[in-house]
C-alpha cells in the first residue's frame, strides 16, 4: 500500500508570501495613486491658470517666478493635512520634455506651442492602513481556496442530475444529493437499486426513506429491505415495513400462517407443524429447547403423541398423523421436514437471512446422537392451546 | 435537447469541473487584488488654483446681502493696499459686503462687461471703451483722468536715429499684447510715420513686460519702446533715448453711474494712493464727477 505524502496544508509560508507581495503592491499603488490624483487634479486648472499668469502681464517681477511661488505656497497649504508635498519645479515652454516615470508633467498648448509644468510629488507612506489591509487580504486570499467549495464529486453530480431530471428544484436537489452522499456506500447502493432496478422516483423515495430512518439501517436491515422489495414487487412502503419489522418468528397456528421478520412465508402443512413444534420447544425453554433425534432403531413414541396432537391442531396431514401414531416420531421424518423448511425459507429470504430462523445442531453428550433446536430465540406463537404447549414441555423434560 | 436541460448540464459541469473552480479562484484573486490596490490608496483633496487674478476682502458690513464692489485693473501693483483701504472704510461697509480687485489682460474687457456693469470701477482708455459700447456714457462715467506721459525708443548702445535704415539694422522688442499703448501701438505707428517698411525690420514679440525687459537688458533686442519710467530701472547702465510722443494717454478710471455717491471720497483717496504707488514721481490725477470736497 503506497502512501502519498502531501505538503502540510496549514503552512504559514503561503499567507506570508501573499502578505509580502501585497505589501509591495500596496506600497507601489499608494504612491502611484497619489501621483495620479495630483496629476489629474492639476491638469484641470493649471493650463488655464498658467496662461493667464504669464501672458499680457504688466506687473513688476518675473511672472514665471511669481506663478511658481504662488502655486507652491498654495499647494503646501492645500495638502497640509495629507503628508504630501507637491511642488511646481519648473515651467517649460516650446520644447517637449521626454516622458519619465517618476515625474509628473502637466502639458498644455498655448499659441501653437507646447508648454509643460514639472511637479515633484512626495508623499509619506501611510504604513498603518497598508499593513492592516495587506494582513487582511493575505488572510483572505490564502483562505479563498478553502472558502470556495470543492468541485462536486462524480457521484454527487449523478444524483443531482437524476433529481433534476425528475423535475426537482435546484435547492431541493442540492440538499437531497448532499444528504445521500453522507450515507454509507451500501445505503447509496440500495438507493441506486431502488431508482435503477425498481424504477422508483427519487422524489417520493427519499422522503419515505427519511421517514423510515433509512440512514440508520444496518446491513441486515438493508438485506431485509431487498427481500421486502422482492416480496412486494417493488412496493417501497411494504418493503420498509419488512426492513423495520421485529426480528422474530410469528406463528399463527389457527391459520397455518408464518411470518418471518415481517415476511409471510407459506409452508405446506406437515413441515409447518414440525416447525411450530420446534418453535414451541424453544419458546418454552429459551435457554435450551433442544430435541435429540430419536434413535433409528427406536422411534420416540412418547413425544409422537404430543406431536400428533399438535398436528391435529395445526392442520397437519392425516397421513402424517397416522404414521406418527403407528410408528412414533422417527429421526428420518424430522430430518426430511427440517430440510423442507430450510428449502422454503432459503428460497424466500436467502440463505444468509434464513440461517437465523433455521436450526442449530450439536452432538448430545449422553446419546452421541445429534440434537436440534430452533436458532431464533424470539418466537411468538398465536392460536395454540396453552395446555398443549405445556404438555409438550413436560414430556420433553421427561425425555 | 431542451434549453433547461442544456443549462442544467452546463451548471452541473461547471460545479464539478476543477478548471472552472480554478478560473473562479483566479477571478476572485484578481478582484481581491484590485480591491486591495484601491483600498490602500489615499484620497487626496482636489487641488484648486490659488486666487492669482484677484484679491478679495470683506468690509465691516454686518449684512452679507449687500453687493460686492468689483474693481478691474491691468496690473496687480498696489492692488493689495487698494483693496485693504476700501475694505477698511466704514462708508464702504454701509453699501458693500466685500471688495474684489481683479487684474486681467486688457483684451479681456468685453462689451458684455460694460452693458452688464460687472465692475464698479475699472481702468481703460476712452477710445477703447467707446469702441466697445457706443453709448458707454450711459453706463459709466470718468472719475479719474491720469496725466499724459512720454513714450520713447530706448537703446543701450547709442541714441536711436529716426531713419528707416537705423530700424532695419537694429532689432526691436515689442509685446504680443495688441492693446498695449507703449509697447505695441505707439512704436508701430511711429515706424509707419517714419516710412519704415515693416517687412525689412526684425521685430520680436514677448508675452509679458518682464520678458520684454529681460530681453532688452540682456541684449537680445537692440531697441524697445517704453515710457520714461524705464530710466528708473537702469541702474548704472548708460541708456539712450529718442522721444516718440510726450502726450501718450495713460487712461482713465471709470465708475458706474449708478453708485452710492457717499463712497466717492473713499474711491478718490484709494485711487490717489494706488497711482502714487506705481512710481516714485508724483502724478497729477484729475478727478471728475466726484464731490468737490473729496478732490
Amino acid at each position: 500500500m503506497s502512501e502519498t505524502v502531501y505538503p502540510p496544508r496549514n503552512s504559514i509560508w503561503q499567507p506570508l508570501l501573499w502578505f509580502v507581495l501585497l505589501l509591495a503592491l500596496g506600497f507601489a499603488s499608494q504612491h502611484y495613486g497619489n501621483r495620479q490624483q495630483v496629476a489629474h487634479s492639476l491638469a484641470r486648472w493649471l493650463p488655464a491658470e498658467a496662461v493667464h499668469a504669464l501672458k499680457d502681464v504688466y506687473g513688476r517681477g518675473d511672472p514665471v517666478i511669481q506663478f511658481v511661488q504662488r502655486t507652491n505656497r498654495d499647494l503646501l497649504y492645500q495638502l497640509r493635512g495629507d503628508q504630501c508635498v507637491v511642488q511646481l519645479q519648473q515651467l517649460y515652454g516650446g520644447k517637449h520634455i521626454s516622458w519619465w516615470p517618476f515625474r509628473t508633467l502637466i502639458p498644455w498648448r498655448e499659441g501653437g506651442t507646447i508648454h509643460q509644468a514639472l511637479f515633484s510629488v512626495r508623499c509619506d507612506t501611510r504604513w498603518l492602513p497598508l499593513l492592516v489591509w495587506s494582513l487582511l487580504f493575505a488572510a483572505l486570499i490564502a483562505g479563498m481556496g478553502r472558502l470556495l467549495p470543492a468541485p462536486l464529486s462524480a457521484s454527487r453530480v449523478t444524483w443531482l442530475r437524476q433529481l433534476l431530471l425528475e423535475g426537482g428544484s435546484w435547492q431541493q436537489a442540492w440538499a437531497d444529493s448532499r444528504r445521500v452522499l453522507q450515507w454509507s456506500p451500501a445505503h447509496q447502493q440500495m438507493l441506486s437499486l431502488l431508482s435503477g432496478s425498481w424504477k422508483l422516483p427519487l422524489r417520493s423515495v427519499l422522503p419515505a426513506l427519511r421517514a423510515a430512518g433509512f440512514e440508520h439501517f444496518d446491513a441486515r436491515q438493508l438485506q431485509w429491505l431487498q427481500v421486502g422489495l422482492q416480496q412486494s414487487q417493488g412496493d417501497l412502503y411494504q418493503a420498509l415495513q419488512v426492513a423495520q419489522a421485529e426480528d422474530e418468528l410469528l406463528f399463527n397456528a389457527d391459520h397455518g400462517a408464518l411470518t418471518l421478520h415481517g415476511v409471510s412465508i407459506t409452508l405446506s402443512s406437515t413441515p409447518y407443524c414440525y416447525y411450530l413444534w420446534y418453535a414451541s420447544l424453544r419458546q418454552q425453554d429459551p435457554a435450551g429447547g433442544w430435541y435429540v433425534n430419536p434413535s433409528i432403531q427406536r422411534p420416540d413414541t412418547t413425544m409422537a403423541a404430543s406431536v400428533s396432537d399438535l398436528m391435529e391442531q395445526c392442520g397437519g396431514h392425516r397421513k402424517a398423523i397416522n404414521e406418527l401414531q403407528q410408528h412414533g416420531l422417527r429421526a428420518k421424518t424430522l430430518d426430511q421436514n427440517r430440510n423442507k423448511i430450510k428449502d422454503e425459507l432459503v428460497a424466500v429470504v436467502g440463505e444468509d437471512l434464513a440461517a437465523d430462523y433455521l436450526f442449530e445442531s450439536e452432538r448430545d453428550p449422553y446419546t452421541g446422537r445429534s440434537r436440534y433446536r430452533l436458532a431464533a430465540s424470539k418466537v411468538r406463537i398465536h392460536g395454540l392451546l396453552p395446555s398443549q404447549s405445556e404438555k409438550i414441555t413436560r414430556e420433553n423434560s421427561v425425555t | 435537447m431542451q434549453k433547461s436541460g442544456v443549462v442544467t448540464s452546463a451548471l452541473l459541469w461547471g460545479c464539478s469541473s476543477v478548471s472552472v473552480r480554478r478560473a473562479l479562484l483566479a477571478v476572485l484573486l484578481l478582484l481581491a487584488v484590485i480591491a486591495f490596490t484601491r483600498l490602500v490608496q489615499q484620497d487626496l483633496p482636489q487641488l484648486y488654483p490659488g486666487q492669482y487674478r484677484f484679491l478679495h476682502c470683506t468690509t465691516a458690513s454686518e449684512s452679507a446681502d449687500l453687493p460686492l464692489f468689483r474693481v478691474l485693473s491691468v496690473v496687480d501693483n498696489g492692488a493689495q493696499a487698494f483693496a485693504r483701504q476700501l475694505c477698511d472704510s466704514s462708508v464702504m461697509g454701509q453699501y458693500y459686503s466685500a471688495v474684489e480687485v481683479h487684474w486681467r489682460p486688457r483684451s479681456e474687457l468685453s462689451a458684455r462687461d460694460i452693458v452688464e456693469e460687472r465692475y464698479d470701477l475699472f481702468w481703460s482708455r476712452d477710445r477703447r471703451v467707446q469702441s466697445l459700447v457706443p453709448n458707454f456714457d450711459q453706463y459709466y462715467q470718468t472719475v479719474a483722468r491720469l496725466p499724459d506721459y512720454s513714450v520713447a525708443w530706448f537703446s543701450l548702445q547709442q541714441t536711436p536715429a529716426l531713419t528707416p535704415e537705423y530700424f532695419y539694422s537694429h532689432s526691436i522688442g515689442l509685446l504680443e499684447d495688441m492693446q498695449s499703448n507703449s509697447h505695441f501701438l505707439m512704436p508701430l505707428m511711429h515706424l509707419k510715420e517714419l516710412g519704415v517698411d515693416l517687412t525689412r525690420t526684425r521685430i520680436r514679440y514677448y508675452p509679458n513686460y518682464h520678458a520684454l525687459q529681460q530681453a532688452f537688458w540682456s541684449g537680445d533686442v537692440d531697441l524697445i519702446s517704453d515710457s520714461d519710467w524705464l530710466q528708473e530701472m537702469t541702474g548704472d547702465r548708460p541708456l539712450f533715448r529718442t522721444l516718440i510722443d510726450n502726450h501718450a494717454s495713460m487712461g482713465r478710471w471709470y465708475a458706474r453711474r449708478h453708485r452710492p455717491r457717499a463712497v466717492d471720497c473713499v474711491l478718490v483717496q484709494g485711487l490717489q494712493q494706488l497711482v502714487d504707488s506705481l512710481q516714485d514721481a508724483e502724478l497729477l490725477v484729475t478727478f471728475d464727477n466726484v464731490p468737490e470736497a473729496c478732490r
